[in-house]
């Protein structure tokens, strides 16, 4: 019978048996403001006392804007690496993956800051972001564009002043936009991929225009509407200025999703581990063929596990593979679909009405599928892969009887 | 077949309560009436409320005889049906509407895989009617109508996650079967319950 897999990284297995430890313990917390949010998204003021509510913030803050407050443990790391934030991602997801959502702090904008910004846009955001609580947003996907970069169409024109920009334009499905006090919004300046900018707002500032969408589920995430009507943005706003256009917008805008792609993809593992948990603790004699489908699930949790571990590892050593980080992000979002469902099986008639939690789970998952990229974008990236083929790794290219990998015979 | 109305799902809902009971609800085996909130008196109230759903415990006037459930039971189908027949023409409309890369989403083979396999599932279960089947053959009815469902919501991408979009109904088309179509544990010879 499976057990869930220990997830230790080679290289800082004791400090990441910890953090996971703290992680398990602080997400535990998370369940009852879950069903609170899902009541009233802005119940989130009420709970932003709890440890499990503070480490977005913290773990997504450089180093040297971090605020060490006693609320974590010194060990929580400030600036995490994707490893560290996918462990965090998937134990808080277990808890609740809205009121993680929920949570203040940077965000994905914290990687195009880290990419892009020089110290003194850095000051700005960050200086912004560590004041708790304070939330940010990351602007790329259109309404009618999806949230492919190269397509989008807010402007940024030349501020007929001569000083600076002004933006006019449209985002759609973006987190906490509505809440936000600053944030990255990508738009366009020029036409082609070098045409693309990444500006910082303030949400105070005349021009900027938001509402909060009414969500199925995940509602914690404030999922917002946002409108930009003639707002400027001084030069110093404009990320990587001092950068080649080549290595501006764009870059940041694909840093950022790869790097973040695996944390969705731990946020769908972290949900359907807590389905499958869920129903042995709610129907601790199940057997048979039921068993045998919460087993089967474990199963193929432990594997995505493994990939996403390794997707994570080849992040922060700076030789990411994307394609594997599509099929790993695609593959967890299906996984946390099915174990839903299964669990609503398993648990009998009427257990979406019997079980509040699980109708709430089982509504939120389906906002994995089109985070980061919906699923078809990511097998045609997969295929792309194979293409070149880049998508299958050693270990996968050496399956043969009698081969013992870590946990897979 | 017509097509539902996005939003219509609990109205719908309460004109087949209606038709099979002639004016009453029916009970499902586990004890509760689902149904619009207006039409239960309860409005606003309960998790399901800010759907246009409530579900209450079972009254003394509620029906639940095998004839009526089951009836009930296919009507509920069709009415998942209609509903992703709907869904279905206004995932088409809403890809055809979608350019990327200076062509149509539509144009993408992927995606028309996709709506065609939703295409053939409806209509091979719209095909024969099943009024002498079992609950174990419309709960796996139900269960391929959900999987189909599943793969437009997917393909609606974060539109299908808008409460005033279609991904409420199906949504709420997935919990009626839940409560009314899934066999309990006296039907489940493969389960062992404690």
């Amino acid at each position: 019978m499976p057990e869930f897999a220990p997830y230790a990284l080679d290289t800082r297995g004791e400090r990441m048996d910890a953090l996971e430890q703290y992680f398990r313990e602080a997400a535990r917390e998370l369940r009852e403001p879950g069903a609170a949010l899902d009541a009233d998204p802005d119940a989130v003021h009420r709970f932003l006392h709890l440890p499990a509510v503070r480490l977005q913030q913290h773990m997504l803050t450089p180093a040297r804007f971090a605020r060490h407050d006693d609320v974590l443990p010194s060990f929580v790391p400030a600036e995490a690496s994707c490893a560290e934030w996918i462990l965090a991602a998937e134990w808080l997801a277990y808890g609740d993956p809205g009121m993680t959502l929920a949570s203040p702090g940077p965000a994905l904008s914290t990687v195009v800051l880290r990419a892009l910004a020089d110290e003194a846009q850095q000051d700005w955001f960050f200086g912004r972001t560590s004041d708790w609580p304070t939330w940010a947003f990351f602007a790329l996907t259109e309404p009618e564009k999806g949230s492919a970069a190269t397509e989008l169409t807010a402007r940024l024109d030349a501020d007929p002043s001569g000083d600076g920009w002004v933006l006019n334009g449209e985002k759609m499905y973006i987190g906490n936009g509505a809440h936000a006090r600053v944030g990255v919004v990508f738009c366009r300046r020029a036409p082609g991929p070098w045409g693309i900018e990444a500006v910082m707002v303030d949400t105070g500032d005349p021009g900027f225009h938001a509402e909060t969408l009414p969500l199925i589920g995940l509602r914690g995430a404030r999922i917002s509407r946002l409108r930009f009507d003639g707002m400027r943005i001084p030069p110093e706003r404009v990320l990587g200025r001092h950068r080649p256009r080549s290595r501006r917008g764009l870059q940041g805008a694909l840093q950022a999703m790869l790097w973040f792609r695996p944390s969705v993809a731990a946020f769908a593992l972290g949900v359907g581990r807590a389905a499958c948990d869920y129903v042995l603790a709610q129907r601790p004699a199940l057997a048979g063929a039921g068993r045998a489908e919460v087993d089967t699930m474990i199963d193929r949790l432990n594997r995505l596990r493994r990939l996403l571990r390794d997707v994570a590892a080849e992040i922060d050593a700076g030789s990411p593979n994307t394609f594997r980080v599509s099929g790993v992000k695609m593959r967890a979002a299906r996984l946390a679909e099915d174990a839903t469902l299964l669990a609503a099986r398993l648990l009998g008639p009427a257990s979406l009405v019997e079980h509040p939690w699980l109708d709430k789970v089982y509504r939120d998952v389906r906002a994995f599928e089109f985070m980061e990229g919906t699923g078809n974008i990511h097998r045609r990236g997969v295929f792309q892969g194979l293409l070149r083929d880049d998508y299958f790794t050693s270990r996968d290219r050496d399956v043969r009887p009698g081969r013992v990998a870590e946990g897979v015979v | 077949m017509t097509t539902a109305v996005l939003g219509s799902y609990p109205s719908l809902l309460d004109a087949l309560h209606a038709d099979v009971t002639s004016g009453g609800f029916v009970a499902s085996p586990s004890g509760c009436v689902l149904a619009s909130a207006e039409a239960l008196g309860v409005a606003g109230a309960g998790r399901f409320g800010r759907f246009g759903l409530a579900c209450v415990p079972v009254s003394a006037g509620s029906a639940h005889d095998d004839a009526t459930a089951a009836r009930f039971a296919e009507g509920l189908l069709a009415l998942q049906h209609m509903v992703l027949r709907g869904t279905l023409a206004h995932t088409i409309t809403r890809l055809g509407e979608r350019v990327s890369e200076g062509t149509s989403l539509l144009a993408r083979p992927q995606l028309q895989a996709d709506l065609a396999d939703v295409a053939m599932e409806l209509q091979e279960e719209a095909a024969e009617p099943e009024e002498g089947a079992g609950r174990d053959v419309r709960w796996a009815r139900h269960r391929r109508l959900t999987r189909t469902g599943r793969v437009l919501l997917r393909l609606l991408g974060g539109y299908s996650m808008l409460a005033e979009g279609p991904g409420a109904d199906l949504y709420l088309a997935e919990v009626a079967g839940n409560v009314y179509l899934q066999p309990g544990p006296d039907h489940r010879a493969e389960d062992h319950h404690a």
